[in-house]
């Protein structure tokens, strides 16, 4: 029998690799214990460290020290942590025995890689044996205690140590106890509620059962109740016995733990209620089981999701979480298993459910009162006449056949509804919009991160707190970006995306012509270069306005062959730009708003939205939004009386490039780079003429540019009928 | 008893399923509605059992107009209604049943098992009493539904079709049963499309053409209406002479 001997040694050291190829590292660390050299990148390292080192016998590995100078740079301590298979960076300031010497504030940062358990464990252990030694060195030498550090990012670590040891046996059942046995019972109590809420009410809808009830003389609240009581209790039996099981082993010995059984048992009698509430007035919205359950298979998912939530801030949570339902229900069950419940939130999570429930309860019994939810015999019938009557009225103006105006000779397309059309008008523009600047974002942005200075903007994101901040920051990293001619080149492709985006929807979606976007008309070149002395015409006034109230004072900057290169980038940039916008809010928007609400509307509503896009930029204000509005009024204004958007686009793109990069201003709160001339604000410049971070389009000097503007418009077209207009 | 003024219903702005029906019927009489698929009859009579509501009009029963939820219940103390929309739930037995709709009716927890067997007997549920609905044949459940329906011996009834789909026997049975109900003094409203069971049960006939009552009277004061020799003549002359395409 050799050959099976032969096989089974085979199999036997195939099992055996298999084993240390998985565990491998983690077995071989035990040969290791006792003498081991520390494979940690020692930043920085101070004179002191050093010291601590030798006397404690650490060893470190020498090859690993590196000196580096920004401190936040985690893209390149990862990259040596890989390229040296280490698994732990250590940060010191460059000057941290100066900064411990003056007792100043002096943080040691840690980075760590977090691709494997073992790392983790390396590091924990480096930290505890070694790291907390050299804190407890440095307090005994030099009587300081080492700053916490507040660090950014989730890679980062100040010595200080976790409050809990999260290696325990205790740790680990508190967590089993806060997490798995709530979402069990709330599974159990989410899915028993559903199969049965919906089987009652709708269930006996649609059997034919439930008008017999509503004949009997018992009331439609005490029906609604009844259901929610028995659909409550066939929850709770199997939960209860669930949670039986979990508390004998563990709870039955002190009052927390008889103080923590009622107070889950409370809460999951409540959990009950709410859930059977909500799955009841489900139940009486529908006529069928499974139009029941299908409406109710979104709210399952929500819980599901909330207990998700639930499960990973365990522990964490503020306080005003306890009070609401199903957030208080999970954890307030968690805490008062392992008897850290808190009897005031359960009391007020008690008391929010139970308004909950008693608002669907309110709610059930006033539809119960209604024929629509009560009599399943001829409510499809009359559901379909209702149905059938709208298409007909709806059909009867349809603008397939008569469009209210005829913008950009667009005909109209199929009706779609009114919700849908709005939402179209709004989140297309958005979507498209976000895509393709994302995507120019992209490669601008991995290219920053190879630089020094991104490690230094990181670093400044630590105090950032509350979302204005945040958006500023956003603009300071886009004000950094507009200075990269590879970002605008980027920004340039992402607008021509942009335009091209809406071709394809036009040619493919709508089968129209891209005439229908306002590209149409003879002479497109002469008209556009009209454009562009409009654009400025108006900028110019602007600036002149500017400059003769006194808000600034131009200078020549010196220029360099790099702004050169940035300028020519902007140009590159603000063509399509432009005329990407006008595509959107005006050849787009004008015609198709124009044949379903007429032109009035038209303008009215496109304009809104033009300036509500630009809302989340950085210095807006109310004036802005109005100058915004204007100008956009003014470009469609334009664009109807000259039957095409090619002075618009021109204009726009004029208009955007001299503010930034000829004048120096603002563009819409994005501040170009490189200029040619530089604005200098006086010291009796206003914010309100000025439009301030915001640039001119937020001041009262573009309002009245504007206001000119759409007047000396309005009164040539009056005067002659075919002015601007193509034949 | 019951008393119905000029009810209008409609589901939607331009349809309108009844238009101006009034009728009345007294105790110790069986008023019939006949009528064509579509006629009206079935909302008509939710509207009497109170399930829809008239979109104008009024219905009064024992006296009661549905105004209020109290009013409501009321009413449906003294109603027994029946048709082929109201089930029984399948997967209950005639025992239960009637066990949990006598609770809801109200009837003393002493005297429900009493009830029930007199009126088991009266129907011969008894053997199939412990059975499952769904195991139970047609007849066997229309018998299930009455017993069920009258539990609290309303002095109103409307019945919605009660012979339809039945054999000739059981059929005879429910017919003897309204007649019972008639001699008891209840005031019973009858649809049907048999013409048989128009002519003998009821007292007063009502024929229902789009949502109007196109003729009322006695079945031979119907045919001398319409100078016919049938019933079935006198009903198929009104349709034709009322039905508007």
């Amino acid at each position: 029998m050799p050959n099976a001997i032969l096989h089974i040694s085979v199999q036997f050291i195939v099992a055996i690799s298999l084993m240390f190829f998985t565990f491998g590292l983690w077995w071989l660390r035990w040969f290791y214990v006792g003498d081991e050299v520390y494979n940690v990148i020692m930043v920085n390292t101070p004179q002191s460290y050093t010291e601590y080192a030798k006397e404690n016998e650490i060893f470190i590995n020498k090859n690993l020290m590196r000196t580096w100078d920004a401190n936040y740079d985690y893209i390149t301590f990862g990259r040596w942590m890989r390229s040296d298979d280490a698994y732990m960076t250590v940060v010191f300031p460059s000057n941290f025995d100066e900064l411990v010497e003056s007792g100043e504030d002096a943080d040691i940062l840690t980075y760590y890689r977090t691709n494997s358990l073992e790392y983790m464990y390396y590091k924990e252990d480096f930290i505890k044996n070694e790291l907390e030694g050299y804190k407890q060195y440095i307090k005994e030498q030099k009587g300081i205690t080492i700053a916490e550090s507040g660090a950014v990012g989730t890679n980062i670590y100040g010595i200080s140590t976790s409050k809990e040891d999260i290696h325990s046996a205790a740790y680990f059942t508190k967590m089993f106890a806060r997490t798995f046995i709530p979402l069990v019972a709330f599974i159990i109590v989410l899915y028993l509620s559903m199969s049965s809420g919906t089987n009652v009410i709708a269930g006996e809808k649609e059997r034919g059962t439930f008008a017999a009830i509503l004949m009997s003389p018992a009331k439609r609240v005490n029906i609604v109740i009844g259901n929610i009581l028995g659909v409550t209790i066939k929850a709770l039996i199997p939960s209860v016995i669930f949670l039986l099981l979990v508390f004998i082993p563990t709870t039955y010995r002190s009052l927390s733990g008889v103080i923590g059984f009622f107070s889950v048992f409370l809460l999951l009698i409540s959990l009950g209620i709410f859930i059977a509430s909500i799955t009841i007035l489900i139940s009486v919205l529908n006529d069928s089981v499974v139009s029941a359950q299908t409406a109710f298979l979104p709210i399952f998912l929500v819980m599901v999701a909330v207990c998700v939530t639930c499960i990973q801030s365990v522990g964490e949570a503020a306080n005003f979480y306890y009070m609401l339902p199903v957030y208080g229900h999970f954890y307030g069950i968690g805490d008062n298993i392992i008897g850290e419940g808190n009897i005031l939130n359960t009391i007020i999570c008690l008391i929010t459910s139970g308004l909950f429930s008693y608002l669907c309860i309110y709610i059930s019994e006033k539809l119960l009162h209604m024929e629509r939810f009560t009599v399943s015999g001829n409510q499809i019938t009359d559901k379909e006449i209702r149905r059938a009557a709208k298409l007909v009225e709806e059909q009867s103006h349809d603008y397939v056949s008569k469009p209210r105006a005829t913008i950009f000779d667009f005909k109209g397309t199929k009706r779609i509804p009114t919700l849908s059309f709005f939402s179209d008008q709004i989140v297309y523009p958005l979507v498209v919009l976000s895509i393709f600047q994302l995507l120019a974002l992209i490669p601008t942005a991995i290219m920053y991160m190879r630089k020094p200075e991104y490690s230094q903007f990181i670093y400044s994101l630590k105090d950032v707190s509350g979302v204005p901040e945040v958006i500023s920051k956003s603009f300071e990293i886009m004000a950094i970006f507009l200075g990269d001619p590879a970002f605008l080149i980027f920004m340039s492709i992402g607008y021509m995306g942009i335009i091209i985006t809406y071709f394809l929807r036009v040619k493919y979606k709508e089968k129209g012509s891209y005439i229908t976007l306002g590209l149409g008309g003879t002479n497109k070149l002469r008209n556009y270069a009209k454009g562009l002395a409009l654009g400025l015409l108006l900028m110019g006034s602007v600036y002149l306005v500017l400059i003769i109230t006194g808000q600034l004072t131009p200078s020549m900057p010196t220029l360099t062959a790099g702004n050169i290169l940035t300028i020519f980038a902007g140009i590159l940039m603000w063509l399509p730009q432009g005329a990407a916008e006008e595509v959107m809010f005006r050849g787009f928007m004008l015609p198709r708003q124009g044949a379903r609400y007429g032109t009035k509307f038209a303008l009215i509503f496109s304009s809104v939205l033009f300036a509500g896009f630009h809302s989340m930029n950085v210095g807006f204000t109310p004036l802005a939004f109005i100058n915004l509005f204007l100008i956009a009024f003014f470009f469609a204004l334009l664009d109807l009386y000259a039957g095409h958007i090619w002075y618009s686009c021109a204009a726009h793109t004029m208009w955007n490039f001299l503010q930034g990069n000829v004048f120096g201003l603002q563009v819409s709160g994005n501040q170009g780079a490189a200029t040619l001339l530089t604005a200098n604000y006086t010291s009796n410049a206003k914010d309100i003429i000025t439009g301030g971070a915001f640039g001119p389009e937020g001041g009262l000097a573009v309002t009245f540019v504007t206001i000119v503007a759409i007047v000396i418009l309005v009164v040539i077209k009056r005067r002659n009928k075919h002015f601007l207009h193509q034949n | 008893m019951i008393k119905v003024t000029d009810v209008h219903k409609s589901y939607t702005k331009n349809t309108e399923t009844v238009k101006g029906v009034s009728f009345e019927v007294k105790p110790g009489t069986v008023f019939g509605l006949l009528g064509p698929n579509g006629a009206g009859k079935t909302t008509l009579m939710q509207m009497v059992a109170t399930l829809l509501k008239p979109s104008s009009g009024s219905i009064e029963i024992c006296g009661i107009t549905a105004n209020t939820e109290k009013d409501l219940l009321e009413i449906h103390k003294r109603i027994g209604f029946l048709t082929t929309e109201v089930k029984l739930d399948p997967l209950s037995t005639p025992n239960k049943l009637y066990d949990f709709f006598a609770r809801l009716y109200d009837i003393p927890e002493d005297s429900i098992s009493a009830c029930k067997k007199v009126s088991f007997d009266r129907f011969g549920i008894g053997p199939f009493a412990d059975k499952r609905i769904v195991e139970l044949s047609t007849g066997m459940k229309q018998k299930v539904s009455i017993a069920i329906s009258l539990i609290h011996e309303p002095p109103v009834v409307i019945f919605d079709e009660p012979t339809n789909g039945l054999d000739i026997l059981t059929s005879k049975q429910v017919s003897d049963y309204l007649l019972e109900l008639k001699e008891k003094n209840r005031a019973i409203i009858l649809s049907t499309h048999i013409f048989s069971v128009a002519e003998s049960l009821c007292d007063d006939i009502a024929i229902l053409i789009d949502g109007r009552i196109a003729a009322q009277g006695t079945t031979t004061e119907l045919m001398a209406q319409t100078s016919t020799s049938t019933f079935e003549d006198a009903f198929f002359k009104l349709y034709t002479e009322n039905h508007k395409e």
